[in-house]
């Protein structure tokens, strides 16, 4: 099983190289800073880059925007989610 | 299956010079298809050979992007559009006439890594590969291949905003 600080550190990278963030740092994204709006301000348009990332990379769907604003609330509840629905896969 | 210009302009509101495409080839509804265009100069596209780099009787980059955007626009809408025959609602006389109303609108919102490897010339038939790869929320993105007599000349993804049902436009 992946260590938590691993898989953070994993969707870090997902996050800027999916999403092009040029000027972000994985030091950057605080782990409970919102992904949207006024945290990372991430859009629409990147919550759906993040959709394609997430299934590309882990096989995780996420099927709405329901969903989506529960996963995308932080880094933390990204990485619940995705720990998650992986142990769901397994 | 294939749908004529005929079956296009019930579902999208593009009318010529800009409707770029006249047949789709449905692979399935919702998920994917091949538009269609022959670059003939002999109807109202041809002012663009004529008037985009004469020299080279070429279509423009651009407009083969709008060309698969329209073929994606047909593949989302169109089977429930022509099953539920809204194409004729428009029909009150002048420009309009026969344009779909009251039906949700895509609007393009990300232009995704596109590149050329060639042109679309006079002459040519374009075909516009497009496949739904995802869709969240309202946001429906696609990849699209565009190729001229039967060479690849274009790749790159397309993500559309697609009006909620009974959203107006």
């Amino acid at each position: 099983m992946e260590d938590r600080n691993e898989l953070i550190s994993r969707l870090k990278t997902l996050i800027i190289e999916s999403l092009q963030l040029e000027d972000i740092e994985p030091s950057d994204i605080g782990e409970d800073e919102p992904l949207f709006g006024n945290g990372l301000g991430l859009d629409s348009i990147d919550a759906l880059e993040l959709v394609v990332a997430l299934e590309k990379e882990f096989g995780i769907i996420i099927p709405d925007e329901e969903v989506g604003k529960e996963a995308f609330a932080s880094l933390n509840a990204l990485t619940d989610f995705v720990q998650r629905e992986k142990k769901d896969l397994s | 299956m294939r749908f004529t210009a005929e079956d296009i302009v019930k579902v999208i509101p593009h009318r010529p010079p800009f409707l770029l495409i006249d047949s789709v080839e449905i692979i399935e509804f919702g998920k994917g298809g091949v538009g269609q265009k022959g670059l003939v100069k002999d109807d109202s596209f041809g002012d663009f050979f004529d008037t985009y780099l004469p020299s080279k009787r070429i279509m423009p980059r651009p407009m083969i992007i709008e060309a698969a955007a329209q073929t994606a626009a047909f593949v989302v809408a169109g089977e429930r559009l022509l099953k539920e025959g809204r194409g004729n609602e428009g029909d009150a006389g002048g420009p309009a006439a026969g344009v779909p109303v009251g039906v949700p609108v895509g609007y393009l919102v990300k232009i995704g890594d596109f590149s050329f490897s060639g042109d679309a010339v006079e002459g040519d038939t374009l075909r516009l590969n497009v496949v739904l790869d995802n869709v969240f929320g309202a946001l429906h993105k696609f990849s699209v291949v565009a190729e001229a007599g039967g060479v690849e000349i274009a790749r790159g993804s397309l993500t559309f905003s697609v009006e909620r049902a009974g959203g107006g436009g």
